[in-house]
């Protein structure tokens, strides 16, 4: 009991602390390896504190710190959306408490005070305990980081930007659900939602990202902004009418009938991590100029529908 | 009140440490009917209520029949928490949930609850003849 009270009291203290100690690097490339480094315990951040991985209550909980410190230093308030989420089957209601987590979102306003938002998501959590998830979705996080940073830095964005990091991906897309239904409440007129998982594994070299949506128009956005940067793109149209999946947070989107695109290294066309949910999925496995050249390709993209 | 009732009410009075544990019980369940109700989840205050409205009914027929009751709400404890023992043994020493959210709740916390439950809900089973 001692020992529980002692090491409750350290981790209250390091509540406190700040955990991005250093400013990032200008450079993409190398603050893109940062992030991913500190997100799967490779980096120690503020007060020694390893993320080692993202997966208990404890370890989401310094991660949520750490994401609201990262939209922080791009100039724009963190915020939390909090949320408590019953069971999936309600018999389990009996049995279990609900679910509860938090979501970290900011929004880079529009310089034209626009009424239009575009959303750029990833999860944060990680599939199992000791996981690290570099590649899932560490990677997802820096691509978002590295487009809205740029972004900030443009002076035409005709669209508010929301960037928001879910919680519990990982467990039957709760975080994600929750938020879609924050939108729904907050009637935000929302053009479309870009969500990243996965982005750092492509053994074949071809640079090539697999989208996934039931939005014609937003697959031809990609299609011809990755063909004028000779990036293949492996499209999966989906039928939005009766879509019932439960594998990525895109998935929580597409019922409710918002306008919304999946992207991230190539899943369902067998070129990508072999590590996922596992302790193996380390920053070393990252392919950090795949991640580059998606981050790059994105930008483009957002860029374009941010401008419309 | 009914002369039942009021007979009802003099042995609780009487066996406060029982009340207590039959009280919480129901509380505990009650508040997590509550939470759920907020949240659009109707199951378990539906079960309370039933429990609720049972011990109500009882209690104007006789004494027998609130002690048939009190019988069995201490089964469902004991189910319910020994359902929750067995995940947790299961999660602890067999195979990992491995769902975060569902494993802490059957961590060593969940646990004890668990445990306390299940004797709580003896207790209520073998003194209620002694009561009542």
């Amino acid at each position: 009991m001692l020992l529980g009270f002692t090491i409750t009291a350290c981790q209250t203290k390091t509540d406190d602390d700040i955990l991005i100690t250093e400013s990032f690097s200008n450079n993409k490339a190398e603050y893109q390896k940062t992030i991913v480094g500190q997100l799967s315990g490779k980096y120690a951040l503020g007060n020694n504190t390893i993320i080692k991985s993202r997966w208990t209550k404890k370890e989401r909980e310094i991660t949520k710190k750490y994401l609201k410190e990262l939209i922080t230093s791009l100039g724009i308030e963190a915020i939390e959306h909090d949320y408590t989420s019953p069971n999936l089957n309600p018999a389990i209601d009996l049995i279990l408490d609900p679910f509860k987590g938090t979501n970290i979102y900011g929004i880079l306003p529009s310089n034209n005070n626009s009424s239009e938002y575009i959303v750029l998501g990833g999860h944060y959590d990680s599939g199992k305990r000791n996981a690290p998830g570099a590649i899932d979705n560490a990677t997802g996080i820096a691509l978002i980081y590295s487009v809205v940073k740029e972004l900030s830095k443009y002076q035409k964005r005709n669209k508010n930007i929301v960037i928001v990091f879910f919680d519990q991906e990982e467990e039957e897309l709760i975080g994600s659900k929750s938020f879609a239904k924050l939108l729904k409440e907050k009637q935000w007129d929302i053009h479309s939602i870009h969500c990243f998982d996965m982005v750092g594994w492509d053994s074949n070299n071809d640079r090539a990202m697999e989208i996934f949506s039931g939005t014609a128009s937003l697959i031809d956005t990609y299609k011809v902004i990755a063909e004028q940067q000779n990036i293949p793109i492996k499209d999966i149209i989906i039928n939005p009418v009766g879509y019932d999946n439960s594998s990525t947070d895109f998935d929580a989107f597409v019922p409710l009938g918002f306008n919304v695109i999946g992207a991230g290294e190539c899943f369902y066309h067998r070129d990508s991590t072999p590590y996922k949910d596992s302790p193996e999925d380390t920053f070393d496995t990252v392919d950090f100029e795949y991640l580059l050249s998606c981050s790059n390709l994105i930008e483009y993209i957002i860029k374009k529908i941010a401008i419309e | 009140m009914n002369k039942t009732q009021l007979e009802i009410l003099d042995h609780l009075k009487e066996h406060l440490f029982y009340t207590a544990i039959l009280a919480l019980t129901l509380f505990f369940f009650f508040f997590k009917g509550l939470v759920y109700l907020m949240i659009g989840s109707f199951i378990p205050i539906i079960l309370i209520s039933v429990i609720v409205i049972l011990f109500v009914i009882s209690s104007h027929k006789s004494k027998k029949s609130f002690k048939r009751v009190i019988g069995f709400w201490a089964v469902l404890l004991i189910l319910w928490s020994s359902v929750r023992i067995l995940l947790s043994l299961t999660n602890q020493f067999v195979k990992q949930i491995p769902e975060s959210h569902v494993s802490e709740q059957l961590g060593i916390f969940g646990f004890i609850l668990s445990l306390l439950f299940f004797s709580g809900a003896i207790y209520l089973w073998r003194f209620k003849k002694r009561i009542f």
